[in-house]
């Protein structure tokens, strides 16, 4: 077979593969990351939900209407900016390694645990969850999670 | 390097967030707050308005959203508004516009056809409704003593509707199953923040999912989802928790070897003990992934902060579940859990459905009055009397008791 029409027709086949598993596996494109959407106030939110209690503001036009069930495309923005982690030593290691996958909130919510226990959280949120921390950091953040306030 | 260059661009933008978020970080965080009784704090909770399509509800977390029906809903019937259905998700990378005219769910893998559907295709199926309780592995966490990390929820992680959608089944005969297949994995459109995590997918046996029960839902209550409980259809797996009720459905694949994936072998695993429990400090025992539903009962007319008139009757409210199947009896007492009344049970809707229980007792002539709730279930497994306990939170379901103050 001729070296050419061999190269060809790998690239062809190759090109059928990645075309049949686009089809298969379709998935919408990923999203733009949401974190610069403003806290809706309560007004403004009671305004959206006003003018459009279903679809959103964002919303495209498609619609699915078979056998009396219509679902109408939705878009709208889903609030990101929670609460902020009080002031305090080590702040700095919070708000740089602790914020990109949950707000502050999921960790002022919980109850006393010890260093042991928050080195123990630290660490399965970088090894298990892949979280962005500097192992350098860890000694710092713990000391800040150990020393929060919890309770009246 | 992509890795780096994400976390780098990421973490620019947090700190933009950060900054901008200052102003939040003094102690007016929240206009209206709810306390929850979580033993030794951080109790306060915001009440917030915020989120779409939702009318208040707890917040436990902003981004991603974990917000909590506030318990005086279930007060108020045995199907749970979808405005205030409460919300879980893991990542943070949520899509905000669902557009129905190039949404599309796969369905492949150990099939005789693969497709690619759209909305248009699957309200065309033949349609089922069942009415199910959808309740978080991890409801009433907050409650355990000791404590434990994790979403601290009180009892609000949980809600019951009638959902309306196709069996499983028929969607799986729809595209042909071929022999040998053993699970069937689902995947949303939902995706990790970081590159490498693991993105979050649950999978049924494959009997379990052709069990005609078992079906994707595109309306809840007679209404299209909220986008937060997973708009355009999620998985309903009737009896079981909720961790396998996956939303924004896009993605089905029938698999023909166990699934060996992170959110189904790592996570979700509970102890292979009576009620999922044992010691604080406790190691070495089997684990399992969670699974069924267990009986839960409890008040919803009365409160800890509840006053009664010294020897009035006491109208007795409150909800009850039978997990896995329906509710055989709901029953309350006075007296410790040493003699137990039954109590009515209103309409049933359906054995994975609430049902709502009345029960009246009478208020001592003074010092407290403290009720006690169980349900049976119709298999006959009743609520054990002290709760269980393990390092996830997960499967609470011992018997509910209120202490009232009798004036």
């Amino acid at each position: 077979m001729d070296p050419l029409i061999k190269v060809i027709g790998g690239v062809a086949l190759a090109a059928v593969v990645v075309v049949s598993v686009t089809a298969i596996g379709q998935r919408a494109p990923r999203p733009a990351a949401p974190y610069a959407v403003p806290a809706y106030s309560a007004a403004l939110n009671q305004q959206i939900a006003a003018y459009a209690a279903v679809v959103g503001p964002n919303a495209p036009k498609a619609e699915a209407d078979v056998g009396g069930i219509k679902l109408r495309s939705v878009g709208f923005e889903i609030p990101t900016q929670g609460r902020a982690f009080p002031p305090g030593p080590n702040l700095e290691a919070m708000t740089t390694n602790c914020m990109s996958c949950h707000t502050p909130g999921m960790i002022l919510n919980q109850p006393k645990l010890t260093a042991a226990e928050w080195t123990g959280e630290v660490n399965k949120m970088i090894h298990v969850y892949k979280a962005p921390v500097e192992e350098a950091d860890v000694p710092a953040i713990v000391t800040y999670l150990a020393a929060l306030k919890v309770g009246p | 390097m992509t890795k780096g260059a994400t976390a780098t661009s990421r973490r620019t933008m947090l700190c933009g967030a950060a900054a901008s978020a200052g102003l939040a970080a003094t102690s007016s965080w929240a206009a209206e707050t709810v306390t929850l009784g979580l033993k030794g704090g951080p109790d306060q909770r915001a009440l917030t308005t915020a989120f779409p399509q939702k009318g208040s509800m707890v917040l436990q977390r902003t981004r991603p959203p974990l917000l909590e029906t506030p318990w005086s809903v279930f007060d108020e019937g045995v199907f749970t508004p979808n405005d205030q259905f409460f919300v879980r998700w893991h990542w943070a990378v949520i899509p905000e516009t669902v557009d129905l005219a190039t949404f599309r769910c796969a369905v492949r893998g150990h099939v005789n056809k693969e497709v690619s559907l759209s909305m248009a295709d699957i309200l065309a199926l033949p349609r089922f409704e069942i009415a199910a309780v959808n309740q978080c592995s991890g409801n009433s966490r907050g409650l355990y003593e000791p404590r434990v990390a994790g979403a601290q929820w009180e009892n609000g992680a949980m809600g019951n509707a009638k959902w309306t959608g196709v069996r499983l089944r028929d969607l799986l005969d729809h595209v042909g199953v071929k022999p040998g297949a053993v699970a069937v994995r689902f995947n949303g459109l939902d995706q990790p923040v970081v590159d490498g995590a693991p993105d979050f997918m649950k999978s049924l046996a494959i009997d379990h999912a052709r069990d005609g029960e078992v079906m994707l839902a595109y309306q809840m209550n007679g209404e299209q989802l909220p986008l937060l409980n997973g708009f355009p259809m999620r998985l309903v797996v009737p009896g079981w928790f909720s961790t396998y009720w996956v939303k924004m459905v896009s993605d089905i694949e029938v698999l023909d070897k166990p699934d060996d994936s992170f959110w189904m072998t790592k996570a979700y695993l509970i102890p292979d003990t009576p009620h999922a429990s044992v010691q604080p400090g406790q190691t070495g025992f089997p684990v399992v992934p969670i699974n069924r539903l267990v009986p839960r009962s409890w008040f919803t007319n009365v409160t800890a902060a509840t006053k009664v008139k010294a020897g009035s009757p006491v109208p007795l409210r409150g909800i009850a579940m039978g997990g896995d199947c329906g509710v055989k009896a709901v029953d309350t007492s006075v007296d410790g859990g040493v003699t137990w009344q039954p109590a009515a049970l209103g309409k049933d809707e359906g054995p994975y459905s609430f049902r709502q229980w009345t029960a009246t007792a009478v208020a001592p002539p003074s010092g407290a009055l403290t009720v006690l709730v169980r349900c049976i279930n119709t298999k006959g497994v009743p609520q054990p009397m002290e709760s269980n306990w393990n390092g996830g939170g997960f499967m609470r379901n011992g018997v509910e008791r209120v202490a009232l103050s009798v004036a």
